[in-house]
């Protein structure tokens, strides 16, 4: 009986406890803040501690707690804190369709009244502020851009006296000859199927333009996903695959795990179709490899009337929570990580390249891609970014489909059109 | 004083007592989680919206027509025949050896166990690297021995995703099904085998005969475990393939996933868990029926 009295003891003096702790007012006043964001990289992390540190100063009574998550992880983490109702108050976005499924559901905060005061988003690339604008307001503001180019082992070009290639045909050409040198012509790791959906989204716009999309997209009559431009798109793409110029078993090799850097790094292949953060990451992780890295536009094709500048790109955002509880920190503290002081310290230690207007860029090639992406045609978002998620998806998996030659270029295109129809009209 | 049946009693309301927490967070956390499943799998929802729109079966209706559903569901029936037949004989041949008793078998007996104890998502990337086509393990040793027509990008070409996984798969659970047997072996009385010796039974006799007919509860066990793990299996395919390329390798779990989370489409989603844990409890069900029907004859 002792014991038991004991147990009754404990047990009552732990519950008094706990219901006294959950009574006492929270240590007063204070607010906090929550950020999370995507970059593990600790460079591009140190980045945004810099950033909140500068917050912190300015507003000593705000707590912020950044967290840091990896990509992919990252959207299923959001997603069920939004589901919850409990997302963090600031989050890194891209714009596109992703974004807007949280803005119809009432998650994300307008920031055009925000933006319009003292000249804030006048501060950006305007291109960057309309991947995240949806009817009238914006959603998003950018840290970071980043172009799609095709970045080459320049000791290899070198020592093999290659020329970056300008036209589709010559870099069929060129892939041939690398073929027979034993060099694989083309690194690529398909299985997270976005680095492939790069090829089909330049080729679609080589061969018709952006409009070919936004028509099909806007469900322009006499336009849609089966159109003649994205069915030449996947021509294209399995004309490279029968060339060769693919690692084998591409479309089992992990982006995530660096198995297609790791084919640059090694110089066992020569050329890489990847975003603009390709070059910071290679210095990074292969410091003398990051020495040899250069990087031509992808070609144009022959016949083709389309704008030949237009550019694959999309960039990294941050929205603000509509469910925060300090609404004017939040978006404080989201000036202070995208900021002209963040870009030029983000650009400097990552090279990356910058949304802010007139960001001074010392790095030669960072300055060359930027120059670049300012001067393109049009700047197309990644499909699967812009469009809604479930059509994005199917996007992704026809293009391995069609990497993979399970499925044909039409197949494909009208799987998509059908999606189209079902989503959009 | 109270009487023996009091006390016997408030010793039952005690036991009860203790039992309800585990019960609280099993009801929270699974049998809740179920039926909301259920509830959501009649909506279209997308999971994030505050609108959901109640759609009665037709999320089911369109899953009766999903190619991909029912790829998944041919590849986790094959996953789960594979396994069996992939792990039971390796891991009872495994604890064979390494109850003989031989010298040294301590060892063997901790190095073949270390793969269970490796994190799945270490195991997974090992693999992935293992099986990378270029600078990969699996294809530099089919180069040497000269056996270049076997080369293969394993994970990428969809005649070979699922079966590269389930090969990964026997690696990190024939361990655990050899320390069962082995578990199991050394339980059973060494003068059998000394009477059945005398008889003249030894060797595969002894173990058609002896063994054999001893292990089949382990057996049996090992197997509805395998099999039951199976059906939801979910982890190193979806760190290995993702479930491709083009839902080759998918299984119900990750087609799951993918719907309710990469397509944000929560109520389909749901509806595809509805059915995959319908489709898991028939079948384990059933096997748990057969197998006890056994056990009493």
């Amino acid at each position: 009986m002792k014991v038991r009295k004991i147990t009754w003891a404990v047990t009552t003096l732990l519950v008094v406890g706990i219901l006294v702790l959950a009574a006492s007012p929270v240590a007063a006043q204070r607010k906090s803040l929550e950020i999370w964001h995507i970059f593990t990289n600790e460079h591009e992390a140190a980045v945004i501690e810099r950033a909140v540190e500068r917050f912190r100063a300015d507003y000593p009574d705000v707590d912020v707690t950044i967290t840091v998550t990896d990509n992919d992880t990252y959207k299923t983490k959001l997603q069920v804190a939004m589901a919850a109702g409990t997302p963090p108050d600031v989050f890194n976005s891209w714009g596109g369709g992703w974004l807007e499924a949280y803005v119809d559901a009432g998650m994300v905060l307008p920031l055009t009244e925000a933006l319009a005061k003292d000249g804030w988003g006048d501060i950006y690339v305007p291109a960057s502020l309309e991947l995240a604008k949806f009817g009238d307001d914006y959603y998003a503001v950018p840290l970071t851009l980043a172009v799609v180019v095709f970045f080459y082992n320049q000791q290899l070009f070198d020592q093999y006296g290659w020329e970056p290639p300008e036209t589709w045909s010559e870099l069929l050409d060129l892939v041939a000859d690398m073929r027979s040198k034993g060099i694989i012509p083309i690194s690529l790791a398909n299985r997270t199927k976005w680095p492939g959906a790069f090829y089909f989204i330049y080729l679609a716009h080589r061969v018709g333009g952006h409009e070919v999309f936004l028509n099909a997209y806007n469900r322009v009559p006499g336009y849609g996903f089966d159109h003649e431009a994205f069915v030449r798109a996947g021509e294209l793409i399995q004309e490279l695959v029968r060339a060769g110029a693919f690692p084998p078993g591409f479309n089992g090799l992990d982006h995530d795990v660096g198995q297609a850097s790791a084919l640059m790094y090694s110089g066992r292949a020569a050329m890489h179709l990847m975003g603009s953060w390709f070059p910071g990451q290679a210095r990074a992780e292969d410091p003398e490899f990051g020495q040899h890295v250069g990087w031509f536009p992808f070609p144009r094709i022959e016949g083709s009337s389309a704008d030949p500048t237009e550019v694959v790109a999309g960039g990294d955002l941050f929205s603000v929570a509509s469910t925060t509880k300090h609404p004017e920190e939040a978006l404080a503290l989201l000036r202070y990580i995208t900021d002209e002081q963040t870009a030029a310290d983000w650009t400097r230690a990552t090279g990356r390249l910058p949304a802010v207007i007139g960001t001074p860029i010392d790095d030669p090639m960072t300055a060359d891609l930027m120059a670049y992406l300012e001067n393109a045609g049009y700047m197309q978002l990644y499909y699967d970014q812009f469009l809604p998620p479930e059509l994005g998806e199917l996007h992704k998996d026809t293009t391995q489909a069609i990497f993979g030659g399970t499925m044909t270029p039409l197949e494909a295109a009208r799987a998509m059109e059908a999606k189209a129809k079902e989503l959009l009209d | 004083m109270r009487s023996a049946v009091a006390r016997r009693r408030s010793a039952q309301w005690m036991a009860y007592a203790f039992l309800l927490p585990a019960l609280a967070v099993y009801l929270t956390f699974v049998v809740g989680p179920i039926l909301v499943s259920m509830y959501y799998s009649l909506f279209d929802w997308s999971g994030v919206s505050p609108r959901a729109t109640y759609v009665g079966l037709q999320n089911f209706a369109r899953l009766m027509g999903d190619r991909v559903f029912w790829k998944a569901v041919g590849n986790n029936l094959e996953l789960m025949l594979l396994s069996i037949l992939t792990q039971m004989p390796f891991a009872l041949a495994l604890a064979l050896l390494i109850t003989k008793g031989l010298r040294g078998m301590r060892f063997f007996r901790t190095a073949y166990f270390v793969p269970h104890m490796v994190p799945t998502v270490a195991i997974g990337i090992l693999w992935i690297y293992i099986y990378d086509p270029t600078m990969g393990l699996l294809n530099n040793l089919l180069g040497e021995l000269g056996l270049w027509r076997w080369q293969r990008g394993w994970l990428g070409e969809e005649a070979t995703a699922l079966y590269a996984v389930v090969g990964t798969m026997a690696w990190q659970f024939i361990p655990f099904y050899m320390i069962l047997f082995q578990a199991a072996l050394v339980g059973i009385p060494q003068e059998l085998y000394e009477a059945a010796s005398i008889d003249g039974a030894t060797g595969t006799k002894a173990f058609r005969y002896i063994t054999l007919p001893l292990l089949k509860g382990t057996i049996r066990t090992a197997v509805v475990l395998s099999l039951v793990g199976s059906l939801k299996y979910f982890d190193l395919i979806y760190i290995m393939t993702m479930g491709g390329p083009n839902h080759a390798s998918e299984l119900m779990a990750t087609y799951m996933f993918k719907t309710a989370f990469n397509q944000f489409r929560m109520g389909y989603g749901s509806a595809v868990a509805v059915m995959s844990f319908l489709i898991a409890f028939v079948v384990s069900s059933t096997l748990l029926y057969f197998t006890q029907f056994r056990r009493e004859d």
